[in-house]
């Protein structure tokens, strides 16, 4: 893991606190409060917490920083595989393609959105092979819209397929 | 007495109908499948299973439904022995310690655990959960908001021991699930607190996506940092059943995880994942290996597996004795029993017994098909090593994206667990410990909830508060957890810093023998030859220099020169 990332969420807790801490503070307080706790005691009591683990985190973070250790230090969290590089890049992309899934899923529709993420996504994590990249995808979009939109009633867009599948009766009404 | 005898025999004798054993292997099956898919969940399948409900008798949709909860429960745990995919919050321990297993060839013996500790939690908290209803029901009015409290309390507790590596750092994650709780109307008094404007923040954030997205989700973006096969990994993995001698040693783990399950399930607003990961915690504090917990300990599998499945039996007390549902798929059973026409409560218990003789019958038919189908679906999804882990990974992701939508139908939902996602992702890669965080977030509502109300109830008295009887009790019951578990961590780490310490010294030895053995080689070749360093394994190429621990460490992310976190 980066120190310097980690000194930067470190950072982070300690300005999460402050922004509690003031956000409970500047609240308009209740005019009628029924125990000594009230409403805001809770997030009092949580940003003190995030300062002051948060500082304690800082202070050894720059007591390693001091003692000349590298950027680079021994994982704290789960670590990955070994013998397998990693790619944080490969999981920022994961996340953007999955953020973007339900966000286009609204203009674009649940079978089309569907269809570009499971193929994103295997692009994404390397796979090439066209030959059943294309089919699973198309193939999972179609199933679970199946199942979930026909058989459990959820409502999931269409988009510019409404009309085709409200005309095979797939589905009976406007999404 | 004669209560619990006749729900039994009644529960058993249900068992010789043909109709209800077909229900419940289709029930069954279904739970499995559904259990073992990231994401989706017991109440979506049981969203799924309701309307077919409608056209049963009331003792068999019951029994249905529960031999579908059984079989979630037991399906959940199986993709996170063998892919370190959990298929619900509840199965995230496992991962960490079945999982490890498998990567050790010890397949057999992770599933074998969980196996019979599934089985031996779903059949002992059955027949807890037939002792308990009835006096239960009628200790409602005993148990208020200072008792809740305390057990509330007890909850908290637990973190202590999903602190992970850091303990600073898993009280940061705490209080972060602790703040995620107050966004919304304030418990006691309804003042509207941190929405920011926002219009769906208003009723506070629901918590199966927080936890889908804490617990699941983080892990699928954090394994999609690498590309490889499962294969890869399991070339060597044994599926044989264990020895029992293995499997025996662990009742005692098994017995803490049957009652912490049933105890903590039957607690409203707690429910699968706080059983599990209390009943982990409790295991780690108890153990005599307690450093073995997170790399393959067999003792935590047993408690964490046989709390999943107790929670079960656990969540029914509440919604069959109280009426008052203990999770969202036992809010669903509700709605299929008042469909029918049954209201749930004491009433119910007294009046209805039959329908607790169904449920009774639902939990021993679903541990019978564990006994009986539960190896043989272990070895059918251990085929699944061979399917394409890309695949999996991005078609898991997709499902959960679904299942969340398919929750309450709103893209929100499915925002806030993507969030949580990344918060989560980065929470594992820095050791901030998810778990924690989750088990805050889950108790956090009802923690404030408790504490307050008790204390208006006592006049804002806090020494009449802690001095309730079955309070006290439980408070220094909590007590003692904190102490013991704060012993326990402080320990761990101990032996923790001794065997690094131990481990950078061999190092060190060992890298001085290299350089003595090379200087010695060089000084007997000639000043020639000074300045080649030869690795004597492989004549002709420049040996490795030595290395520290920190650089090993960073090695992998140095390996691929766009990774850095």
């Amino acid at each position: 893991m980066d120190r310097r990332v980690d000194f930067a969420l470190s950072i982070a807790v300690v300005a999460l606190g402050v922004f509690i801490g003031v956000a409970s503070l500047v609240a308009k307080q209740p005019t009628v409060v029924f125990d000594p706790i009230g409403p805001y005691g809770f997030a009092r009591v949580i940003a003190v917490a995030f300062i002051v683990f948060g500082t304690i985190l800082i202070a050894r973070q720059v007591r390693a920083a001091r003692a000349g250790l590298p950027p680079e230090a021994v994982a704290r969290g789960s670590e990955d595989e070994e013998g397998h590089p990693a790619s944080a890049r490969r999981a920022l992309a994961m996340m953007l393609a999955t953020f973007a899934y339900p966000i286009l899923m609204g203009p674009l529709g649940y079978v089309i959105t569907t269809i570009g993420y499971v193929v994103g996504g295997l692009l994404i994590l390397n796979e090439r092979s066209w030959k059943w990249i294309v089919p699973l995808a198309v193939t999972y979009a179609l199933a679970t819209f199946f199942i979930f939109a026909t058989l459990l009633r959820v409502p999931l867009p269409l988009g510019p397929l409404n009309d085709l599948f409200v005309g095979l009766g797939l589905v009976d009404r406007v999404r | 007495m004669q209560d619990v005898i006749n729900a039994l025999a009644d529960g058993s004798g249900m068992l010789l109908d043909p109709g209800l054993w077909i229900l419940v292997v289709v029930g069954f099956t279904v739970g499995v499948i559904v259990g073992a898919l990231p994401g989706v969940g017991l109440t979506l399948a049981y969203g799924l299973a309701l309307p077919f409900t409608f056209h049963m008798g009331a003792e068999h949709a019951v029994a249905f439904l529960l031999a579908m909860s059984v079989g979630g429960q037991y399906g959940n745990s199986i993709p996170a022995i063998v892919m370190g995919l959990p298929g619900s919050p509840a199965s995230v321990l496992t991962v960490a310690d079945g999982y490890a297993l498998h990567r050790q060839g010890k397949t057999g013996l992770a599933l074998g655990v969980q196996l019979v500790a599934a089985f031996v939690g779903q059949v002992v908290s059955t027949i807890f959960f037939v002792l308990l209803v009835v006096p239960l029901a009628g200790l409602a009015y005993n148990f208020l908001a200072p008792e809740l409290f305390a057990l509330y309390l007890v909850g908290m507790l637990a973190i202590i021991s999903l602190t992970g590596k850091s303990m600073v750092k898993g009280f940061i994650a705490a209080a972060f699930g602790i703040g995620v709780g107050l966004i919304g109307l304030d418990p006691v008094g309804a003042t509207l607190r941190f929405d920011f404007g926002v219009r769906e923040l208003r009723n506070g954030l629901d918590t199966a996506p927080i936890l889908i997205g804490l617990l699941a989700v983080s892990e699928l973006l954090r394994q999609a940092r690498q590309t490889f096969s499962w294969s890869e990994l399991s070339t060597d993995f044994d599926a044989k059943f264990p020895p029992w001698r293995d499997v025996r040693r662990l009742w005692g783990f098994i017995g803490l995880g049957t009652i912490t399950g049933t105890i903590v399930g039957a607690i409203p607003g707690a429910g699968t994942t706080p059983a599990t990961l209390i009943s982990y915690q409790q295991a780690q504090m108890l153990s005599r290996s307690p450093e073995k917990f997170g790399r393959g300990s067999t003792q935590g599998i047993a408690a964490n597996e046989a709390a999943q499945n107790a929670s079960n039996a656990g969540e029914l007390i509440p919604t069959l004795g109280f009426g008052i549902p203990a999770s969202g798929s036992t809010a669903l059973l509700l709605a299929a029993l008042s469909i029918q026409g049954f209201v749930a409560g004491p009433q119910l218990v007294r009046n209805q017994p039959e329908l607790v003789a169904a449920a009774v019958a639902g939990m021993f038919a679903g541990s019978i098909l564990i006994a009986l189908t539960g190896w043989w679906q272990c070895k059918l999804l251990l085929r699944a090593i061979g399917i394409n882990r890309a695949a999996v990974l991005v078609i898991s992701l997709a499902l959960v994206i679904l299942g969340v939508y398919a929750l309450s139908f709103r893209v929100f939902d499915v925002i806030v667990c993507l969030v949580f996602g990344v918060i989560g992702y980065f929470m594992l890669r820095y050791g901030f410990a998810p778990a924690a965080a989750a088990l805050a977030a889950i108790l956090s509502y009802d923690f404030e909830r408790t504490l307050r109300q008790g204390l208006n109830l006592m006049d804002n008295d806090i020494v009449a508060f802690v001095t309730r009887p079955l309070t006290a009790v439980i408070l220094l019951f909590a007590v003692g957890i904190a102490i013991y578990g704060f012993g326990s961590q402080h320990r761990m780490r101990r032996l923790d810093a001794k065997a690094a310490a131990i481990l950078a010294a061999a190092a060190e030895e060992e890298a001085r023998a290299v350089a003595t053995y090379t200087g010695s080689r060089r000084a007997a070749a000639g000043p020639a030859a000074s300045h080649a360093v030869e690795d004597p394994a492989n004549p002709g190429a420049p040996a490795p220099p030595g290395r520290s621990a920190d650089a090993e460490a960073g090695d992998d992310d140095r390996r691929s020169p766009e990774a850095r976190p």
